[in-house]
């Protein structure tokens, strides 16, 4: 029988595993924020012009003013950290929730919505349709469309989850087959909508950072926070009833959270995919599959995996630039492919 | 004998408007405190839709299932869990937590994280021989050692009603008989047992009420007495069956006639 002691020391060791990072693992989590921060800082000095650090140290004293190439470069770099953040977050949860190792943020249709939504508006004003209103439309058709998904899946008896993703993926398919009929109806320039629908954060300005800085962070920890209720999810939704969690409310508050971030991750940087699926397997490969912990992990995996892709797009064919969306896929994929291989290899 | 669980009058389809060709409709049923029930019916009879509604995981479409505290159905989960447990047939995990953690979750949401519970909980994990596994992750263990941990896990919710589907699903023979015994012990401290069971003859031999369904409603509901039983199973199952017994003169199986096996 062990001591009262004993249980003591066992309870707290149990409560802080449960609860959040662990202790013994610090070096793990050094190591993300130190990947994560490196990737931040590479993003911003890194680019067919280098930049030094003393101009970006005398742009950030200067309040942020005074070099339009840094300014440029500390714009789209902060805006793909935040971004990845976000939809890594997202993936993170989603796949538990779900149950589904292949989830991404895009299940709830906020990719789907985002390219309707833009290519209607660039259906109706055409040229005169501003630079800083396409994420705009994107925010407004990601979360229009996730939350038609989950309004729709509320009336579906049964297992929520399974109409969510049945539902998501139907609106999704119904938002892209709408998409190219829009844009060949316009009959205009399609350079800039086919840039946001392939995910890139080039010539977005400065003001879009604080808004996704806070949105993006405010999202992250919100998620972080249902943590433990995503572990109890992770074993099905009736299980987690069974047990005392309740879980259809509380699958419908995430999923909107991570809608909310996917949305915001979409508007500014378009249709960005992979981060949001690899991200939460290489997070868990590093720290554990514990709600909370993968969570943060992921946000910063994702945040320093979307930086560096950000930086391969302006280098591999300088002065021109690949999508954003189309690096990330390119990273990806392999990843995805040893991700499956390292799993099979353990079981 | 106090109630602690009654139905009246429950019908249960699934689908809108009962799309699928199945149809549950029980018109009084009522659980004592302490009762030990076992019950059985063929493939589709709807054991485990019963085992749901009485849950609260399934939600009548007419009548009413009840328990002291309330329709289980519109209870919060926290209390409903407080007083209903329910043991799945089976359980996929997405993440593969560790056995210790995993039974843990089953005291958490109602009861917290204590020393109490933490005691229980490794009194549980050495009572259903997981003890050496409890830092292994769950996808690490076989399936008999699995259903264990999903025991061990609805046992830590000390629910006054315990319903279990399936509680000898892939557990070797010595397992079966010490989930019995584990199940015998709960009854006798006040729990309320309620067990779907596939072998007949088990069911027989250890609950103090039968219960059998066919084609979702009441065929048999009363004591176990083989003689009495008999021509209701072979009714229900559409089969002639005969009981078989050890030297010891106790009942070993029910299986269906081998003669009847041949002429089909």
């Amino acid at each position: 029988m062990p001591s009262s002691q004993a249980i003591d020391n066992e309870l707290e060791r149990v409560s802080r595993r449960l609860s959040g990072p662990a202790w013994q693992d610090r070096w793990r989590w050094i190591f993300l924020v130190v990947f994560a921060l490196g990737a931040l800082i590479a993003g911003i000095l890194l680019g067919p012009v280098s930049v030094s650090a003393r101009d970006v140290m005398r742009y950030v004293t200067d309040g942020f003013a005074g070099n339009p190439l840094v300014e440029i470069r500390f714009s789209r770099t902060v805006l793909a950290f935040f971004a990845g953040a976000a939809l890594a977050a997202s993936g993170a949860v989603l796949q538990p929730v779900f149950r589904n190792p292949m989830a991404d943020p895009y299940l709830l249709g906020s990719s789907a919505g985002a390219s309707l939504s833009v290519s209607l508006a660039w259906l109706i004003f055409g040229p005169f349709l501003p630079g800083w209103a396409i994420p705009v439309f994107g925010f407004v058709g990601a979360l229009a469309t996730s939350l038609l998904v989950l309004v729709l899946a509320r009336l579906v008896s049964g297992s929520r989850t399974a109409a969510i993703l049945l539902i998501g993926i139907a609106v999704s398919f119904f938002c892209s087959a709408l998409v190219p009929v829009f844009m060949v109806l316009s009959g205009k320039d399609l350079y800039a909508i086919l840039f946001f629908l392939m995910g890139s954060v080039q010539g977005r300005p400065l003001t879009f950072v604080p808004v996704l800085a806070v949105t993006s962070t405010v999202a992250v920890v919100a998620l972080a926070l249902n943590g433990r209720t995503i572990d109890f999810l992770q074993l099905g939704e009736e299980r987690a009833l069974t047990l005392g969690i309740e879980a259809p409310s509380r699958v419908l508050s995430i999923l909107a959270l991570a809608a909310f971030a996917t949305g915001a991750s979409v508007a500014v940087g378009g249709i960005i995919g992979f981060v949001g699926l690899v991200c939460p397997h290489l997070a868990r490969g590093i720290v554990g599959e514990r709600g909370t912990r993968s969570i943060v992990a992921s946000a910063f995996v994702g945040a320093g995996l979307l930086c560096l892709s950000d930086v391969v797009a302006r280098l591999v064919i300088a002065p021109k630039e690949l999508p954003l969306g189309v690096v990330t896929a390119l990273i990806g994929s392999p990843f995805l492919v040893w991700t499956i291989f390292r799993a099979q290899g353990r079981e | 004998m106090e109630v602690v669980l009654s139905i009246s009058n429950l019908t249960f389809t699934y689908g809108e408007n009962g799309s699928r060709p199945f149809r549950l409709e029980i018109e009084s049923l009522a659980i004592g405190e302490g009762e030990r029930v076992a019950i059985v019916g063929p493939n589709g009879s709807g054991k485990s839709t019963l085992a749901r509604l009485m849950a609260g995981l399934l939600v009548p479409r007419h009548g009413s299932v009840r328990l002291r505290a309330g329709e289980p159905a519109r209870m919060s989960a926290r209390k409903r869990a407080r007083h209903v447990a329910y043991v799945p047939p089976s359980l996929s995990p997405f993440f593969n937590c560790r056995v210790d953690d995993f039974v843990l979750m089953g005291a958490e949401a109602t009861r917290g994280l204590k020393a109490d519970v933490l005691r229980e909980r490794d009194a549980l994990l050495e009572e259903l021989g997981l003890a050496a596994y409890a830092r292994r992750g769950v996808k690490e263990l076989s399936a008999g050692e699995f259903h264990r941990a999903l025991l061990a896990q609805s046992l830590m919710q000390r629910a006054s009603i315990l319903i279990v589907d399936e509680p000898t699903a892939f557990l070797d023979l010595a397992w079966e008989a010490r989930v019995r015994a584990i199940l015998d012990r709960l009854q006798r401290k006040g729990v309320t047992v309620l067990v779907i069971e596939h072998n007949v003859a088990a069911a027989l031999e250890t609950a103090q009420r039968f219960i059998c369904l066919s084609g979702g409603r009441l065929a048999y509901d009363g004591p176990p007495e083989l003689n009495r039983v008999m021509p209701v199973l072979e009714a229900t199952y559409g089969a002639a069956l005969e009981a078989v017994f050890d030297m010891d003169g106790a009942l070993a199986t029910i299986r269906a006639r081998k003669r009847q096996e041949r002429l089909e």
